[in-house]
This record gives C-alpha cells, structure tokens and sequence, in this order.
C-alpha cells in the first residue's frame, strides 16, 4: 500500500527544498534558507527536523568531519527520502496550481496605476 | 583639536587588542568596538580623519604590536581594516618601521567564543537535537564573532535562540499531550 504523502507547513516545505539532491548539515540548510529568502532560526530548523525524520520524509546520519569551533559536536547531516521528495513535488504543484490565477506583477503594477 | 586624541592609552588599549586577539575572540570584539568608537569620536570631532592629525601620538614599540602569528588576513574583517590604518600612520609619523608584510592576529581560526551560559544550558534542550543544534550553534557564534558581531550580539544569539528551541519544543509536546488526552 502506497504511504500517504503529509502535507506540508511552508517552514517544511522550504527545508525540504534545500535537501533536493544534497544532503546538508542543520547550519547548512539554514544558511541556504537565507540566501533563498526564506530565513528560519536554527531553533526553528531544529523543531521542524526531527519532525521531517518522524513523517519519514528525511533520514539523517552522524558526520564525521571535526570542526574547531563545534567543540567536539558532531554535525549531523540530513537526507530526503523518496516520500519527502514526493511530498515536496505535490506541494510545489500545488503552489503553482493555487498561484496561476495570479497576474504577473508588471501587470498588477499597471492595474494598480 | 578636540579631547579625543590619540594618546598613549589608546595605543595601549590596541596593544592588549591584539593581545587578546589570540586568548580570547569575545573580548577583543568589546575593544575592538571601543577604538572604533574612539576613532569615530574623532572623525566626527574634526574636518579631516583623526589619523591625519594626531600630533601627540606616541612611539609604540612595533613588536609589541605586530609580531603575531602571520597569517592570511580575511578580506573586509574589521580588525585587519582597522591595523592597517594604524599601520599607515605609524608610517605617517615615522614612528615605527612598520613592514608591509599582513602580519594580523588570527580572528577567523580562532575556535569559538566559550560560552559557558550555553553549557549550563544544555540539560534543557530535548536530548534528540541537543548535539547536533549545540554544535550549529557554536559554529554559528564563531562565525558572528570572527566576522567582528559584538559581545553583546553573540550572546543574545545564543541566550535566544536556546530558549526559543526549548519554548517551542514545549509547546508542540503539550500540543502532543492534550492531543493524545
């Protein structure tokens, strides 16, 4: 039987979208989070994490590299899974269903004028 | 010229800058933020930079100062900004003999901050992140620190971002309990 896909929150859906074939580390992915716009605390990445881990929609290991400044801390690095890239390709038809009606901004601009 | 001169206080302040540069990354991040402060006071105080007026400065014995660690500087730290203006006015005044080689403390290798706060912390933060958020945490403050964030700001980082981790974590397990209930 095929696993019901989750839906998505957009904290979710946006760490889902930096795991897309990469696997990163929590810092990694929150800095990738802020270069595309959409920041989210590590707190935050680490609420939503272990509740990616939970829905089955990304794995994780240990890393082993040693890094100075993480005082003997592993990095722990994350994964998607088939079902976590399933889910992320339903939201992201979704989204563009849901945002087709949408003019295009030069034209809102205009309208608006 | 106004009260705010060059003296030799200040260069002595920047001498334990420097110092410091190699002990303890937190600390030299306060003095750092204090010679800006004194320079901008300057700055402000004058019609041209302070550096180009300072008639009582003082001869600063160059070893003291320089003979660190060579290494790479980091383009844009402000520590590397603020020796080399330093470096061009010990030139200026023929006080020293300054060499152009980039001899300036290590700030971005530095390990990170030590914060102990964080240590004491760390029992309340759920065991299944605490390692891996820990660890991203203190990378985290290295980078701030190494990229010249104060002491203060480095600290509201980590005080922060600690109790909105355990706050939420909180939240979503009563969310969880009266869910079950």
């Amino acid at each position: 039987m095929a696993q019901k896909v989750p839906e998505l929150s957009r904290a979710e859906m946006a760490v889902l979208a930096t795991l897309v074939g990469k696997e990163r580390y929590g810092l990694e992915i929150r800095n990738r989070l802020r270069e595309l716009g959409q920041p989210l605390s590590l707190a935050g990445l680490y609420t939503t994490l272990p509740r990616l881990e939970k829905q089955g929609l990304v794995t994780s290991r240990w890393g082993d590299e040693e890094v100075g400044a993480r005082q003997g801390a592993r990095r722990r690095y994350y994964e998607i899974t088939g079902l976590g890239a399933k889910a992320i390709k339903e939201a992201k038809a979704v989204v563009i269903r849901v945002l087709r009606p949408v003019p295009a901004l030069a034209h809102t601009t205009e309208v608006m004028a | 010229m106004s009260g705010h001169q060059w003296t030799t206080a200040d260069y002595e302040r920047l001498i334990r800058l420097v110092e410091l540069t190699r002990e303890n990354l937190t600390e030299t991040s306060e003095h750092l933020r204090a010679l800006g402060d004194l320079r901008n006071a300057e700055a402000h105080s004058m019609p041209h930079s302070v550096l180009d007026n300072c008639s009582t400065m003082v001869s600063v014995p160059t070893a003291t100062v320089f003979d660190t660690p060579l290494i790479e500087p980091a383009p844009g730290n402000r520590l590397t900004d603020f020796i080399e203006e330093i470096r061009g006015v010990l030139r200026m005044q023929g006080r020293a003999d300054v060499s152009d080689a980039p001899r300036v403390p290590s700030v971005v290798t530095q390990a990170a901050p030590v914060t102990r706060w964080l240590d004491l912390a760390s029992p309340f933060i759920p065991k299944a992140v605490r390692e891996p958020f820990l660890g991203d945490l203190r990378e985290d403050l290295a980078a701030m620190a190494a990229a010249g964030r104060s002491r203060t700001a480095v600290r509201w980082a980590a005080v922060s971002q600690v109790a909105i981790l355990v706050v939420r974590w909180a939240w979503s397990s009563l969310a969880r309990l009266v869910r079950v209930a």
